[in-house]
C-alpha cells in the first residue's frame, strides 16, 4: 500500500511538471507579447518593459521556463493586474468555497446516482428503468449554467424556495475562519444553525452542478450492475439461496462500484471546472467566479493560476480514486 | 462450375453478406425507441442548420438589426419565442444559431479526429519511447479540466468564436488517442495480423487494412457523443462571453445576454438553453444507440 | 425419511424455448428424468445441446424473458418446482438442491474472502437459523471434508490467491454444507488441469459413496462421467436420446449418436487407428425437425425418423429413442458399426 502510494505521488509530480510546461506553453504560444499578457491590455509602454524585466520575459525560453518553475515553488502564482493582489492569496481565499460547493455536489451525485443505477439494472426494461435513464440522458445534455439559471429562476425568484445567490444571507454572521469551508467551520464554531443556512445557500448551485455527474455515475453503475448481475459468482450465490438484497447490494455492487468509482473521479475534475459556469449565476464566491472574471477581462495569471491548482486538485482526486480501488478490490491489493 | 462463376460467387458472397449485415444493424438500430428520438432529433437540426436562414421568419434578425419598437414581447403569434432587449425574433435567432453550432461541433470533433487518431495509431503500433511519451502527454491533458484548460487558451488567444473553437479543439483530442491507442494493441496481438506480418504485410499494411478498420465504429460512436459534448462547451464559452460575442446568434451567448432580463422577460434565455439541450440529447442518444449496434461491448 | 420408492427428482415432458429476434429457439423438447435417492447420473452430450439449460431451469435459474417452460412438471421428493414464487424457489436452491458448475474461476465472488462466502451461502442455507459461528464452524468442517490444506488460512483467502482445483474444492464445500437431498455438478473438471481433474473426480466418487449423494453430473465426456456414475442419460439438440445403467452405455450402446460419442472416445485398450467424428452440425432449433433430431447426421436414418420417435426399452433400465429397434431388420442394422 505504501508503495503504491509514493510511487503514484512520484507520477503526480511528474504529471505536476508536464501541467506546469502547459500553462507555460499557453502563455508564451500566445500571439503577442507575453510581458504585455501579464501586465494587461491597459499597462502603458513602460509598464510593460518593467513587467518584462521583473518577471524575465526578456530572456531565452528555457531560462524562462526555469524561472516560472521557481516562482511555483515559492508559491508565487503572479499578480492580477486588475486588483493589484496577489494571486496566490486569492486563490488560498476562494478555494474553500469551491471546494466545500464541490464536495457537496459530488455527495448528491453518488447519494443519488449509485442506488439509482442500482435501480435501473434490477428493473431493466421496466417503466422504472425508463424513468431512471430519461433523467440520465437529460441530465448528460443540459447546459448547467442554463439549468443554473433556470432553477434560480423558478425556485428562488418565482418560488422564493431558495436564496437567489452568495455563500451566506447578509445579515447572517460569517463564523470564524479554520477551514474556510463555511459549513465545517459553523460545526466547529457550535452554531448547526448557519452551517445550515450555508448548506440551504449551495442546494441551487450544487444541483446544477450534479446533474451532469448524477447522469454519468447512473450510467455507468446501470450498466455495470448489468455487467456483473449476469456474471458467474451472482449465479452461484443465487443457487446457494442468498437472497436478493443481499446479491444486489453485495455480491454485486462491490464488483459493480470499482469502475463507477473511476467515473466519480473524473467527474469530480468536471465539477471543479463546471463551477467556472456555476459559481457564476449564484454570484458563489469561489475559484470558479474568480476564474471567470478573470477570463472576461484577460487577465492573464489568475486564469493560468486556477488552471495550474484544478489541475493539481484533480490529480490529488485521481490519486485517492485509486487508493479507495485499491483497498475495495483485493486483485488489485495484492498486486502492489 | 466454370472459374469465371466461381470468382463471381466469390465476389458476391461477402458483398450479399454485407448487405445482410448492414440490414441486420439497421434493423437492431431502429428497433430502440430512444435511438429513434436520437435520430429523428439530429435530423431536424440538420435540416435547421441546413436552411436556417430560410425557414426563419425574420432572418434579418440574426445579425444585428435593432427594432426598439418590438422589444422584449412576450411569445405570441408573431414571435414565436418573443424578442430580446433590441427587438429579435428569438425563434428566428435560434433557427439561425444552429449553423454556427453545427459549425462548431463539426470543427471541434473533425480536429480533435485529426490529432487524436493518428497519435493514437502511432502510439499503438509504435511501442516504446515514442509510446510512452505521446500516452504520458495524452494523460497530463487529460489530468486537467477541460474546461478549464479551453477558457486558459481563450485567454491566451482572446475571446471570439475561432478562438474558442481552436481551444476546445486542442483540449478534446486526448480522448481519441486513448481510445485508438487500446484498441490498436488489441488488435496488434490478434492472431490474423499475426498471420498477415508472418505473410509480408508491412506496417502500414497493417494499419491501415488490420487496425484502422476496427478502430471505426468506436471513433464513429465517440464522435457523435463528443458532437453533443462540444455543443455544450462551445456554449459554455459563449456564456461566459469568451466564445461568439453578441450579437452574433449563438446559443450560449444569447442565453448570457437574456440572463439580465430574468424573471419578467424569461423566454430570452429559456428558448436557447431549450435549443442546446435538444441538440446535445439527439447526439447522445444517436451515440448511444450506434454504440449499441456497432460496438455493443464497449461502453 | 423419505419413501425409497419417491424418486429425488422426476422431470416429465419438460419443454422450454427462447424467444429470440429470429424466432423461438426450441431449447429442451419434452425431456423426461427420473433420479432414485442415493443415485448418481451423468447427463452426457455436445456443447449446446441443452443439458446445461435444463438442470437450470428446473430450479429458476434461467431467466425468464427470454426464456419460456411451455410445458412440464419438475417434482422434487413429490413436490413440484414450476410455478414456484422466486421466493419458495430459492428456499429449495441451495438448501435442497445444490450445484457446482464449471469454471471455479469465476464461480467464487472475486471482491469477498473465501471465508465470507461459505458463511454467507451456509446461513442462507439453514434460512438465516444458523449463528455465524455455527456457520464458520461447518464452514471450516467443510473445507477439511474436501482435503483443502489448511482450511483455517484459506478461510482468509480471496479467490485470486487459490489455484482452481482448489476453488473447486471450496465450492463443492459450499454446496454439500446444507446437506442436500440432490447436487447437480455442471462439468465440475471441464477448466481444470488433467492431474487436478482426476482429483476432483476422485472427490467427487468419495463423496457419492460416503455421503450417499444424489447426483447429477453434467458433462460432454462419457469417460469423466463413467468414473463417478452409476447411470447416464444422453441428450442431444434439446432431447433425451438415450437412458441406460454406465456398463450398458459401454458394453451396448444403441442410440446411433450414443455410438458416435463413444467412437469418438479414445480407448485405453484399442489400439487407435481412428477417432471418428460424427459428420454435420447440431440442427437448426429456430426450426427444428418434428422427428428424430439427429436423422440429418445419422447414417442409419430411413423413412420412419421423420416421425416423432418415442422409447423404447432394450434392456434393463435400457431406454432409447430410435425407431432402429421396431423393425427386425433394422434391429440388425442398429448395431453395425
Amino acid at each position: 500500500m505504501l508503495r503504491l502510494i509514493l510511487k503514484r505521488l512520484g507520477l503526480m509530480i511528474v504529471m505536476l511538471l508536464g501541467l506546469a510546461v502547459i500553462t507555460f506553453t499557453i502563455a508564451n504560444v500566445a500571439p503577442g507579447d507575453p510581458a504585455r499578457l501579464a501586465a494587461g491590455p491597459d499597462a502603458s509602454q513602460e509598464m510593460v518593459e518593467q513587467v518584462r524585466a521583473e518577471r524575465g520575459f526578456d530572456k531565452p525560453v528555457p531560462v524562462r521556463f526555469f524561472i516560472y518553475l521557481g516562482q511555483l515553488a515559492r508559491g508565487d502564482l503572479g499578480t492580477s493586474v486588475y486588483t493589484g493582489r496577489e494571486v496566490a492569496r486569492d486563490i488560498a481565499q476562494f478555494l474553500p468555497a469551491t471546494l466545500e460547493l464541490v464536495l457537496f455536489s459530488i455527495t448528491i451525485a453518488v447519494v443519488f446516482g449509485i442506488p439509482l443505477g442500482v435501480l435501473a439494472a434490477v428493473w431493466q426494461n421496466k417503466a422504472g428503468d425508463h424513468g431512471i435513464r430519461l433523467l440520465a440522458v437529460s441530465g448528460a445534455a443540459l447546459p448547467m449554467f442554463w439549468l443554473g439559471l433556470m432553477l434560480q429562476w423558478y425556485l428562488a425568484l418565482e418560488l422564493d424556495l431558495f436564496p437567489l445567490g452568495g455563500r451566506l444571507g447578509v445579515f447572517d454572521d460569517v463564523p470564524p475562519k479554520i477551514t474556510g469551508m463555511i459549513t465545517i467551520d459553523a460545526l466547529l464554531d457550535g452554531d448547526p444553525g448557519t452551517a445550515f443556512t450555508a448548506l440551504w445557500h449551495m442546494v441551487l448551485p450544487a444541483l446544477a452542478l450534479s446533474l451532469p455527474a448524477l447522469a454519468a455515475i447512473i450510467r455507468v453503475n446501470r450498466a455495470e450492475m448489468l455487467e456483473v448481475l449476469g456474471r458467474d459468482y451472482v449465479t452461484n450465490a443465487r443457487a446457494q439461496g442468498i437472497g436478493p438484497f443481499r446479491i444486489i447490494a453485495a455480491y454485486a455492487l462491490k464488483n459493480a462500484i470499482l469502475p463507477t468509482l473511476a467515473m466519480i473521479g473524473l467527474r469530480f475534475g468536471w465539477m471543479l471546472g463546471g463551477t467556472v459556469l456555476v459559481e457564476g449565476v449564484f454570484d458563489f464566491p469561489g475559484v470558479g467566479l474568480y476564474a471567470a472574471k478573470a477570463a472576461v477581462s484577460s487577465d492573464f495569471e489568475p486564469i493560468m493560476a486556477v488552471t495550474l491548482i484544478l489541475g493539481a486538485a484533480f490529480m490529488v482526486t485521481n490519486l485517492l480514486i485509486d487508493l479507495a480501488y485499491a483497498l475495495l478490490d483485493p486483485r488489485v491489493r495484492n498486486q502492489i | 462450375m466454370s472459374t469465371a462463376t466461381a470468382q463471381a460467387a466469390e465476389t458476391a458472397a461477402p458483398r450479399q453478406m454485407r448487405f445482410r449485415e448492414t440490414r441486420r444493424l439497421v434493423r437492431t438500430y431502429s428497433r430502440s425507441f430512444s435511438s429513434m428520438v436520437g435520430l429523428v432529433i439530429v435530423l431536424i437540426f440538420l435540416f435547421i442548420a441546413a436552411f436556417g436562414p430560410l425557414l426563419a421568419p425574420y432572418p434579418e434578425d440574426a445579425y444585428g438589426a435593432v427594432d426598439f419598437g418590438a422589444k422584449l414581447l412576450p411569445p405570441s403569434a408573431e414571435h414565436w419565442f418573443g424578442t430580446d432587449q433590441v427587438g429579435l425574433d428569438i425563434f428566428s435567432r435560434v433557427l439561425i444559431g444552429a449553423r454556427t453550432t453545427l459549425q462548431i461541433g463539426l470543427t471541434v470533433t473533425g480536429i480533435a479526429i485529426l490529432i487524436g487518431v493518428p497519435l493514437g495509431l502511432i502510439a499503438g503500433m509504435a511501442g516504446g519511447w515514442v509510446a510512452e511519451t505521446i500516452m504520458r502527454i495524452t494523460d497530463i491533458f487529460l489530468s486537467i479540466p477541460g474546461l478549464i484548460l479551453a477558457i486558459a487558451i481563450v485567454g491566451a488567444l482572446g475571446p471570439g468564436i475561432g478562438n474558442a473553437m481552436l481551444a476546445l479543439s486542442l483540449v478534446w483530442w486526448p480522448g481519441y488517442v486513448r481510445l485508438v491507442q487500446a484498441k490498436t494493441l488489441s488488435q496488434r496481438n490478434e492472431t490474423y495480423v499475426d498471420a498477415a506480418r508472418a505473410l509480408g504485410a508491412g506496417p502500414l499494411r497493417v494499419v491501415f487494412v488490420h487496425v484502422l478498420p476496427n478502430c471505426l465504429s468506436p471513433i464513429i460512436v465517440k464522435a457523435s457523443m463528443d458532437m453533443g459534448l462540444a455543443i455544450l462547451g462551445a456554449a459554455s464559452l459563449g456564456f461566459l462571453g469568451l466564445g461568439a460575442q453578441p450579437p452574433y446568434p449563438e446559443w450560449g451567448a444569447m442565453i448570457s445576454t437574456g440572463r439580465a432580463y430574468l424573471p419578467d422577460w424569461w423566454w430570452c434565455s429559456l428558448f436557447p438553453g431549450l435549443a442546446i439541450y435538444f441538440t446535445v440529447l439527439g447526439f447522445n442518444l444517436l451515440g448511444d444507440g450506434l454504440r449499441d449496434v456497432l460496438d455493443p461491448r464497449q461502453r | 425419511m423419505t419413501d425409497s420408492s419417491t424418486p429425488t427428482l422426476e422431470i416429465r415432458d419438460f419443454s422450454l424455448v427462447f424467444d429470440t429476434f429470429d424466432g423461438t429457439y426450441h431449447a429442451i423438447d419434452k425431456v423426461n428424468l427420473t433420479l432414485r435417492p442415493g443415485e448418481a447420473m451423468g447427463l452426457v452430450g455436445e456443447t449446446g445441446c441443452g443439458k446445461s439449460v435444463l438442470t437450470r431451469a428446473a430450479f429458476g435459474l434461467v431467466p425468464t424473458p427470454p426464456a419460456r417452460i411451455t410445458s412440464g412438471s419438475v417434482t422434487l421428493e413429490g413436490r413440484e418446482l414450476l410455478g414456484l414464487s422466486d421466493r419458495a424457489l430459492r428456499g429449495v436452491r441451495g438448501k435442497d438442491v445444490a450445484m457446482i458448475f464449471q469454471d471455479p474461476m469465476t464461480y467464487l465472488n472475486p471482491v469477498f474472502r473465501i471465508g465470507t462466502q461459505l458463511v454467507d451461502a451456509i446461513r442462507a442455507q439453514s434460512g438465516g437459523k444458523a449463528s455465524k459461528a455455527e456457520a464458520r464452524a461447518l464452514a471450516l468442517e467443510m473445507l477439511d471434508k474436501v482435503h483443502l490444506p489448511n482450511p483455517e488460512r484459506q478461510f482468509r483467502s480471496y479467490p485470486h490467491e487459490l489455484s482452481g482445483g482448489m476453488r473447486q474444492r471450496v465450492l463443492i464445500a459450499m454446496a454439500l454444507a446444507a446437506k442436500p437431498k440432490l447436487l447437480i455438478a455442471d462439468e465440475p473438471t471441464t477448466a481444470l488441469d488433467v492431474t487436478i481433474q482426476a482429483q476432483i473426480l476422485d472427490l467427487m466418487a468419495e463423496l457419492v459413496e460416503d455421503m450417499g449423494l444424489t447426483m447429477i453430473m453434467i458433462s460432454h465426456d462419457l469417460g469423466v462421467v463413467a468414473q463417478v456414475c452409476s447411470r447416464v442419460a444422453v441428450m442431444y439438440a434439446g432431447k433425451i436420446v438415450e437412458d441406460a445403467p454406465i456398463r450398458q452405455i459401454f458394453d451396448a450402446p444403441s442410440h446411433p449418436y450414443t455410438q458416435g460419442l463413444l467412437a469418438a472416445l479414445p480407448h485405453p485398450f484399442k489400439p487407435v487407428d481412428k477417432l471418428a467424428s460424427i459428420p454435420g452440425s447440431l440442427p437448426d432449433l429456430l426450426n427444428p425437425p418434428e422427428g428424430c433430431r439427429f436423422a440429418a447426421r445419422c447414417a442409419k436414418a430411413h423413412a420412419a425418423c421423420a416421425a416423432p420417435v418415442d422409447f423404447r426399452t432394450v434392456g434393463p433400465g435400457h431406454e432409447v429413442a430410435c425407431t432402429l429397434y421396431d423393425l427386425a431388420e433394422t434391429k440388425e442394422l442398429a448395431h453395425e458399426h
